[in-house]
């Protein structure tokens, strides 16, 4: 009943699939922070090529992109509401739209091209300079890859439950509103009833099987650093320098 | 109600890498008001089949109809509404598919949703529990407590409140102690026989469709193997085993009998049966 495009992995083969997770990951941080700093339109305009060739690059077909793009129609419709009322100029809240759509489809490569072991990895070394400053970044790792293989879980289940609504004449996908309501309402009580139970059987499972939150753990797969990768990370400062020296680039242009 | 495979195809996550084709162009004829039982080893296609009858999931490509209905992408709104109506289902894990917090809240969902009047639906609430062998001191009690007979009935009983012509049960007797599966099996029977019901089980348990089934039907890899009344079915012992389904105990025991004894005992469905005509014979 779930679209497949809920920013799961996506297993086909190409350059950014074969990439380090790490490297991934801070090419993405690079971008988000760059896109959603910028006002720019002509550095948009870099930004969304930037996007669409990428998007091109992974292999993943476009039509995963633009659903997750319609899934999103109702906060896109709310931001130019608001900003209407509030009498923002029109040309500002285009720009806005194009910021968030920008957002979330190179944070859909990251997820597209990503499986859930390797986010973990790197997210574990983006935050291990925090070690420093005694932030307790082994337990923060370890929750958000245990949250991160819950969502599977959560949706597995919201499925059964909707499925289960649906047989008994309260289809979510055809409803209208008020029936939408109804069946996302009803499904919150079981959810969080059913997401405890399975935490605590995950939480009994590792405890029998001997897992030792302080033990030092290694990691099973190696991860290399390949020249795609090197690649990408200068092609991503570069960007960085350009957007920052925009004077600069807007008079080469 | 008559339901009927024409050409029956289905692939999950069609047009993705992870595309898996369960179900082979099959067809096949489930008649009405007989108790029907859907067999084959994990993974053959038996819950896609049930999914395919409720309208769940419509199919890649053939037709599937369920009386009146013809389930396509088309049928949407108040005629697929319809059709939930009239084919009730109770999955696997009635645990999972509770998501009211009284039992009461569970069976009258459907019902409040579309605005039946009160006493109609106390009455079907009545009806219902009489059906399943509940009492009314359930009705306020939270489902995720109950044990697993009980929310069994629940299940059962949150699909017949709305009075369907076609119940279809996944894997009904998982989980189960000997008592609770054999008032299951009562009920099941009960159906069939006072309220003219037809019931699709899809299942593992040969033993419990030898006892209560009409017809079945074996499917593996998403294939038809064969289909027809039990007897036909369970005489052919080979084909079943070549396609992972056992047979029941008692017919292997019958057949044991007579291979290797010389003694014919009768192909009786009940145990109770079978140890009258052993003691005759023996």
């Amino acid at each position: 009943m779930f679209s497949y495009t809920f920013g799961r992995y996506y297993p086909v083969n190409s350059e950014f699939h074969k990439m380090n997770p790490f490297v991934k990951l801070i090419c993405t941080f690079i971008f988000l922070v760059l896109v959603f700093s910028t006002n720019d339109q002509v550095v948009l305009m870099i930004f969304m090529i930037t996007t669409v060739l990428t998007m091109l690059l992974t292999n993943v077909p476009l039509y995963y992109y633009l659903k997750v793009i319609y899934n999103l129609k109702i906060l896109i419709l709310f931001i130019v509401g608001i900003n209407y009322y509030l009498g923002v100029p029109f040309d500002t809240i285009v720009i806005m739209v194009t910021k968030v759509i920008l957002g979330v489809l190179y944070s859909m490569v990251f997820l597209f091209t990503t499986k859930l072991n390797d986010i973990t990895y790197a997210l574990n070394l983006l935050l291990k300079p925090l070690v420093i400053i005694r932030v307790p970044v082994k337990k923060i790792v370890f929750s958000i890859s245990l949250a991160l293989n819950f969502i599977s879980t959560i949706f597995l289940q919201a499925e059964k439950i909707l499925k289960s609504q649906a047989s008994r004449g309260i289809d979510y996908r055809y409803s209208n509103i008020g029936g939408k309501i109804t069946a996302l309402s009803a499904m919150l009580t079981p959810m969080f009833v059913l997401t405890l139970r399975r935490a605590d059987a995950i939480a009994d499972a590792m405890e029998v099987r001997l897992y030792d939150y302080n033990t030092k753990r290694t990691s099973y797969i190696a991860r290399t650093y390949h020249f795609f990768d090197l690649f990408m990370i200068l092609i991503h400062l570069a960007i960085f320098v350009m957007a920052f020296w925009k004077e600069w680039l807007l008079s080469v242009i | 109600m008559e339901i009927k495979f024409e050409q029956v195809n289905y692939t999950y996550n069609l047009r993705t890498p992870l595309a898996k084709k369960v179900l082979n162009d099959i067809s096949l004829i489930i008649p009405a008001n007989k108790i029907n039982g859907i067999v084959g080893p994990v993974g053959s296609g038996k819950t896609t089949m049930m999914e395919l009858i409720n309208g769940l999931i419509f199919p890649t490509r053939g037709i599937v109809t369920v009386g009146n209905y013809t389930i396509k992408k088309a049928i949407k709104g108040k005629q697929l509404n319809k059709l939930r109506f009239d084919v009730g289902i109770v999955f696997q894990f009635p645990e999972e598919q509770f998501f009211n917090i009284t039992v009461k809240e569970e069976i009258i969902f459907a019902l409040q949703h579309y605005q039946y009047h009160l006493k109609e639906i106390d009455d079907r609430i009545n009806k219902a529990l009489q059906m399943v062998g509940l009492n009314e001191t359930f009705l306020d009690r939270n489902p995720f407590n109950l044990s697993g007979g009980e929310k069994r009935k629940v299940a059962i009983a949150s699909i017949l409140v709305f009075n369907p012509k076609v119940i279809i049960l996944d894997e009904p007797t998982v989980g189960l102690d000997y008592n609770s599966k054999k008032k299951l099996i009562q009920l099941i029977k009960k159906l069939r026989k006072n309220y003219h019901k037809t019931i699709i089980i899809c299942t593992h348990d040969v033993d419990m469709l030898y006892q209560i089934a009409d017809n079945i039907i074996v499917i593996n890899k998403g294939n038809i193997i064969i289909d027809g009344p039990k007897e036909e079915v369970f005489s052919k012992e080979e084909l079943l085993k070549a396609n992972g389904v056992g047979l029941p105990k008692i017919l292997t025991f019958v057949n044991k009998a007579r291979n290797n004894k010389g003694i014919n005992l009768v192909n009786c469905t009940d145990i109770k049966d079978l140890i009258k005509d052993v003691y005759r014979n023996v």
